[in-house]
């Protein structure tokens, strides 16, 4: 009796911590809205099957008192099947109604007027690169590696192209326009993470990977990296900075300027 | 003397793999303890740290390296010497000889290889505390490039984590003889009459869970060895071109992170499925004995073991959504990994098909198996959310993950273990626990695991990041701070009350009052041995099985259950 | 225990035994393909010569095997490793030469490791054989001697 009441109270607790509030922060485009979608009717589909099963665990515990002697049953083949059948069903059908939200990021090809930037990830902290108005980055050196200097990716100072490359280390986009972010990484694996964007993907040191977003909203968010990369995993910190497209042009003018100033002296 | 530590005999084995998986689970547990507390007190000091750790927790504070290399030996303890081990080592050993009707195992001496190899396996892995650099911080999966470049990734990736190798490459050998051991004997020593059909769902399990070790295990031990390759060979199996760490350029070139990931998780993901698979036999039977009804659908639950075996193969692409692997392998897991929930959901509903007409004995055993119908199904029903990449891209390494596998196979598997100790104790040590320290255990912990691990799933909700040595970093984990406060206070109280577990086992193994040869009314082939059995089980005699193993209230018998070791004139269907 | 079970069980342990070895060498194979097909840094490998031999000792130490004579197949086993010893040397690269290199000398080296295990029930057998050490020596052996020829099939593929 106790342990029916039980499992029911922690079942309708577990529902309502879930619903409690809204745990995930507001989405941000178009990609985040079809995932919370897809979220709430997968939490839909499985809470409903969890507090099913639970009740259902409570309630034959509880009709089990009263019994004078148990039934003798080896089961039933046609309900087996049925209940399997169902359970298929339910589940292959969640699968394929989400498919299309993860292929969109994955297997769309880049808008033509995607914003390129570079993203660099290292223990323990992020830059990103812009290509500039000629749209060309600089090549990469690893023995021109320097930190200090804020040269994180390893920028050759010789090659030309590279003379309008803005090195940062927040990512800044201009809202509503596509985002095409490479991800590179030079030690260990890390993940770069946005929670409004509803997006990670892993940075993997040797393969340059393309995480292709768009953010509507402007605003400042959290990056975080969500592979364990070793003793300042935690302090991996840094933000995305969508900005309305006038401020994200004059940002660009402003930190262009400045490259040639330094580039002038 | 010697000859009672260094025995062949598979019960003297069993009862060592159980007492050397309690004692690994006592460690994984304090380590578990320190790291909740670490995670709402990151700046309180703590002497106790201080003095475990001098270098780790100078001045009391932990520091994140400290942090994580618990963390890493806390999952490594958990799964290999306590999932992994109680359920087939432990109690496998000591029953499925005896279940099938055989006086030993097949390969009685290679057993004891086993058990011996694990036990150096663990002072390895333990070894790693107290090396230079102390204990490996990559976590129990232990991702290149990481883990392969040594000591200039961090503290406890030199020396730590070639003990951390050496430890799995022996625990994998160790399985490896086990399942050898498991499958012959399941294959060639059964009692006549122990036809397939006949066998306790619990050797199903075990033998199911040996085939799937037999090749996981063999699979870790390849990646293992590459592994060792890539730290010491000069190898670049896992290394790519251009890193630099620590501001040295290393030399490597070609290899690929991504490999190591699909050559561990090919192993990691049936590994769960061992992890389970025997606590489900387990599960099954004392649902049945307890509801005095036969198990419902045995043969559904037998092909659904099988099914999860096979399937659990060819879905460890699901660990890997975002690793930059194919898209398109990404769907095909997925549409596999729904499939595998398919046959475990089946055994849900057999197990409350079994229940339904019962007449319950809610003794410890019980409930334990119970609760395991609960949190199996809170458990695993997250599933289907992180089954799904589009869900990946969000929840993939947050504490919506940590929540899942914990209920799963901390709560779940090891309620399995607890419902198994409080079933077979008395046939294991001729003795019975208290069921009412037991039925206190039970209680606050069933109810403290709820409290613990539900909560993880919103804060991974909330996007919080799993692997973080302290949330102070970030503002968005500022809004979760009572959240963790109070899911670590919840399992200091169920970390404590553990205590009682242990307080009853090892009172109950001197003082606990003598236990009968069958005290639950069972009819598998253990309960007609005395407890605790002979040295060959059978006392000599000739063993031969008429019935099925869950012939209970079997209709025109006097009595509510036939034995399988009852004579043939017996009625059974 | 009859002996006949004892030879039966010996076998099926045995059998059990060869399907960890066989799904070892597959991950490890499996590994080779695909980083040969990544790294854009495959040399192609001479093979030594003597390896032919070594195949030839490790054929006849397994149809020694066959008609029991357990000493010849233990001394043809010990040739086949002193051979592969030599192809080593001959082949006078190292494991940090490059991936080829690599898993010739992982492929080869943990084939070696069993072998060796192999020649010591061999020897164990010329002195003191019973139907289930004969049953799960023979089974063994010849495992090893098929996964010679996939694992020597293996690295010719990979050389072009």
């Amino acid at each position: 009796m106790l342990l029916s009441i039980l499992i029911w109270v922690l079942a309708i607790i577990t529902a309502g911590v879930f619903l409690a509030r809204e745990w995930f922060p507001p989405a941000i485009n178009e990609h985040a809205r079809a995932f919370d979608s897809q979220f709430h009717l997968t939490l839909l589909l499985t809470g409903g099957i969890f507090l099913l099963a639970q009740a259902a665990l409570g309630f034959v515990i509880l009709r089990a008192r009263r019994r004078a002697r148990a039934e003798y049953s080896h089961g039933n083949n046609r309900l087996e099947v049925i209940w399997t059948a169902a359970t298929a069903a339910l589940f292959l059908g969640a699968v394929f109604l989400s498919t299309r939200i993860f292929t969109q990021v994955h297997l769309g090809a880049a808008a033509p007027n995607a914003l390129r930037v570079e993203c660099l990830a290292k223990q323990f902290s992020w830059s990103f690169r812009y290509p500039g108005p000629d749209g060309k980055y600089a090549k990469l050196d690893v023995r021109q590696i320097n930190d200090a200097t804020g040269n994180p990716f390893g920028q050759d100072e010789r090659d030309p192209a590279g003379k309008d490359d803005i090195v940062t280390a927040a990512l800044r986009v201009p809202a509503g326009r596509p985002v095409e972010l490479i991800l590179r990484g030079r030690d260990v694996i890390h993940n770069f993470f946005v929670r409004e964007l509803r997006l990670k993907q892993d940075v993997v040191p040797g393969m340059l990977i393309p995480l292709r977003f768009q953010a509507d909203v402007p605003g400042t968010y959290e990056v975080a990296c969500s592979e364990l990369c070793g003793l300042g995993h935690h302090l991996m910190r840094t933000v995305l900075i969508v900005m309305p497209p006038d401020e994200f042009a004059a940002w660009e003018r402003d930190a262009l300027a400045q490259l040639q100033q330094a580039q002038g002296q | 003397m010697l000859g009672r530590i260094f025995s062949t005999d598979h019960k003297v084995i069993g009862k060592q793999y159980y007492f050397l998986s309690l004692f690994s689970v006592m460690i994984g547990l304090v380590l578990s303890v320190f790291m909740r507390f670490h995670l709402i007190y990151p700046d309180k000091k703590v002497k106790l740290f201080e003095l475990l750790w001098p270098t780790g927790a100078a001045g009391g504070i932990m520091t994140p390296e400290l942090y994580l290399s618990i963390m890493t030996m806390h999952g490594t303890l958990m799964v290999f010497f306590v999932l992994t081990t109680v359920p087939q080592g432990g109690f496998g050993n000591f029953f499925l000889p005896i279940q099938i009707g055989a006086a030993d195992m097949a390969f009685p001496r290679l057993n004891m290889l086993s058990f011996w190899t694990t036990l150096l396996a663990l002072l390895v892995l333990l070894g790693a505390f107290f090396v230079p650099g102390g204990a490996p911080l990559g976590g129990w999966t232990a991702y290149p490039p990481l883990s392969a470049v040594g000591q200039i990734a961090g503290p406890g990736q030199g020396d730590g984590m070639d003990m951390w190798i050496l430890s799995i490459a022996l625990f994998s050998i160790a399985s490896l003889l086990t399942s050898i051991n498991f499958i012959a004997t399941v294959m060639e020593l059964r009692a006549p009459g122990m036809t397939l059909d006949r066998m306790p769902l619990t050797v199903w399990g075990w033998f199911t869970t040996a085939i799937i070790s037999l090749l996981a295990f063999a699979v870790l031990l390849a990646a293992g060895l590459l592994l060792l390759f890539d730290r010491w060979g000069g190898t670049s199996f896992f290394l790519p071109a251009g890193l630099v760490i620590n501001d040295r350029i290393l030399r490597n070139s070609g290899g690929s992170p991504v490999l190591w990931q699909h050559l561990f998780w090919f192993f990691g993901h049936p590994e769960v499925y061992i992890a389970i698979l025997p606590g489900m036999g387990l599960i099954s039977t004392i649902l049945s004995v307890n509801s005095r009804r036969p198990v419902f659908g045995y043969k559904a639950m037998v092909g659904a073991m099988l099914v999860i075996a096979f399937l659990g193969f060819v879905v460890w692409g699901h660990h890997m959504f975002i690793s930059g692997m194919s898209p398109y392998s990404s769907i095909a897991f997925s549409v596999l990994t729904m499939t595998v929930g398919v046959p475990s959901a089946i055994k849900t509903f057999n197990w409350l098909g079994t229940l339904w007409g019962g007449k319950l004995r809610l003794n410890v055993a019980m409930l334990f198996a119970l609760g395991f119908v609960s949190v199996f199904v809170a458990g695993g029903i997250t599933g289907i959310f992180l089954g799904q990449p589009a869900m990946d891209l969000y929840l993939h390494d947050t504490y919506f993950v940590v929540g899942h596998f914990h209920l799963i196979m901390g709560v779940a598997a090891v309620f399995a273990m607890f419902a198994g100790t409080y079933y077979w104790f008395p046939k294991m040590f001729g003795r019975m626990l208290n069921e009412t320290l037991g039925k206190i255990h039970f209680y606050i912990t069933f109810v403290g695991v709820y409290g613990i691990f539900v909560p993880m799933h919103v804060a991974g909700l909330a996007g919080n990041p799993r692997r973080y040595p302290d949330f102070k970093e970030f503002e968005f984990l500022s809004d979760l701070t009572r959240l963790h406060t109070f899911i670590s206070h919840t399992s200091f109280t169920v970390a404590a009350v553990q205590l009682l577990f242990l307080f009853n086992l090892l009172w109950s193994l001197w003082r606990g009052a003598r236990a009968s040869q069958n005290p639950w009314d069972s009819t598998t082939l253990e309960w007609s041995v005395p407890s605790p059995p002979p040295h060959d089980n059978f006392g000599g005699e000739p063993v031969a099985v008429a019935h099925g193993p869950y012939e209970y209230s079997v209709p025109g018998s006097d009595a509510d259950f036939v034995m399988q070791a009852a004579p043939a004139k017996e009625p059974s269907a | 225990m009859t002996a006949a079970l004892r030879a039966r069980v010996a076998a099926t342990g045995a059998w059990l035994a060869s399907g960890a070895m066989i799904t070892l060498f597959s991950a490890l194979a499996s590994a080779l393909v695909i980083r040969r097909g990544i790294g854009g840094d495959w040399a192609s490998l001479a093979l030594p010569p003597i390896l032919w031999l070594n195949t030839a000792l490790l054929a006849s130490s397994g149809a020694a095997v066959e008609v029991r004579r357990w000493g010849a197949a233990a001394l043809l086993g010990a040739a086949f490793l002193a051979g592969q010893a030599w192809a080593w040397q001959s082949l006078g690269l190292a494991l940090s030469s490059g991936p080829a290199a690599a898993f010739f000398y992982v492929l080869t080296g943990v084939h070696a490791a069993h072998v060796a295990g192999g020649v010591a029930a061999l020897a164990w057998n010329s002195w003191r054989a019973t139907p289930g050490s004969t049953a799960a020596a023979r089974i063994y052996w010849h495992t090893l001697g098929g996964l010679w020829m996939v694992v020597l099939c293996l690295l010719l593929w990979a050389r072009s």
